[in-house]
């Protein structure tokens, strides 16, 4: 191994350029995002609104029927290794006709911040459980 | 509103319109309903907007409801269209709506009348199916086309999606972090 990959994974995990993509949100407005932002401190940072030019997507809200096909080609154009976080609130307990009831059937997710909205701890444990992921501690695929 | 203007009101949209209304006007919720034949819908709003005494010149909302099938098989009452109707001068409101038959969804498009009914229309036809006759541009609203069905219906399996991209996993695992564990 590189010696010099544990430095490598760490300055990549505390300067993930951040594109937000922002679904339906069913209460709170934009909180969710805003909460998110607020973490930002720990590391990621909304970057330009580039797909090519990102390391980490946050998906915000659930996510319509009508805007898979768009966030699929977001995904698809970000520059690889690609990171997807979902900040959504409670999955509602009966499915709708106009909403995908799991983003991980259109893209890879790697973390689900789960709250309407979450709280700062919520998302600082989300990131803490990225960076993980990114400083390869945690495997992302399973075995 | 207050039961003095409440009553204004009504005896004012009785005296002009009386002959023309399948029902007396009720209150229901709070509010003036009055039911008219679908046929007559334009002429009463454009009378509605234009009466100095009534001046309801704004549209504030259009909206449908599907009751189901009737009882003993009787569809000829299954759609409602309600039309909200609101002064900007005086202190009214009202509503009219019309009832629908199942084998006849449609309604005159009230565009010329009320041009706020545009895409309040277009919401009618994606999500009932009731078709605005007349309306400029009569297409999908909020779903997208290609969409097969109306989900307002009654009728439309409530968890039926329609998706637009294959649906398959990936290899990659993911984490749920919910609020409230440590």
């Amino acid at each position: 191994m590189n010696p010099l990959l544990p430095l490598f994974t760490f300055a990549q995990a505390q300067s993930l350029a951040v594109l937000p993509f922002v679904g339906t949100i069913p209460s709170g407005g934009l909180l969710p995002w805003a909460q998110f932002q607020g973490a930002a401190a720990l590391g990621p940072a909304p970057g330009s609104a580039v797909p090519r030019q990102a390391d980490m997507l946050v998906v915000v809200g659930q996510v319509s029927q009508k805007l898979a096909p768009i966030l699929q080609r977001t995904h698809a154009k970000m520059a690889v290794p690609s990171w997807v976080v979902h900040v959504r609130p409670p999955l509602p307990a009966r499915p709708s006709y106009a909403g995908v009831e799991s983003l991980e059937e259109i893209i890879p997710v790697d973390v689900v911040i789960e709250g309407d909205p979450p709280d700062d701890e919520t998302v600082a444990r989300g990131l803490a459980a990225l960076e993980d992921r990114v400083r390869g501690r945690v495997p992302r695929e399973a075995t | 509103m207050t039961d003095g203007r409440r009553q204004h009101l009504c005896t004012l949209v009785k005296n002009r319109l009386g002959p023309y209304l399948l029902r007396d006007v009720e209150v229901r919720g709070g509010e003036e309903r009055a039911r008219v034949d679908r046929h007559l819908l334009i002429t009463l709003l454009s009378f509605l907007r234009r009466d100095r005494d009534a001046h309801l010149d704004m549209l504030v909302d259009l909206f449908a409801v599907d009751h189901g099938p009737g009882e003993d098989g009787d569809n000829r009452t299954r759609y409602a269209v309600h039309y909200r109707l609101r002064s900007s001068r005086l202190p009214y409101r009202l509503t009219l709506h019309c009832v629908l038959p199942e084998d006849d969804p449609t309604v005159p498009s009230v565009v010329s009348v009320f041009g706020a009914a545009h895409w309040y229309e277009r919401e009618l036809y994606d999500l009932f199916g009731i078709l605005p006759d007349g309306h400029p541009n009569v297409r999908r609203l909020l779903l997208y086309p290609g969409f097969a069905g109306h989900p307002g219906r009654r009728d439309y399996p409530r968890a039926k999606s329609q998706p637009l991209v294959p649906l398959r996993r990936s290899a990659v695992t993911t984490v749920v972090v919910r609020g409230g564990e440590s």
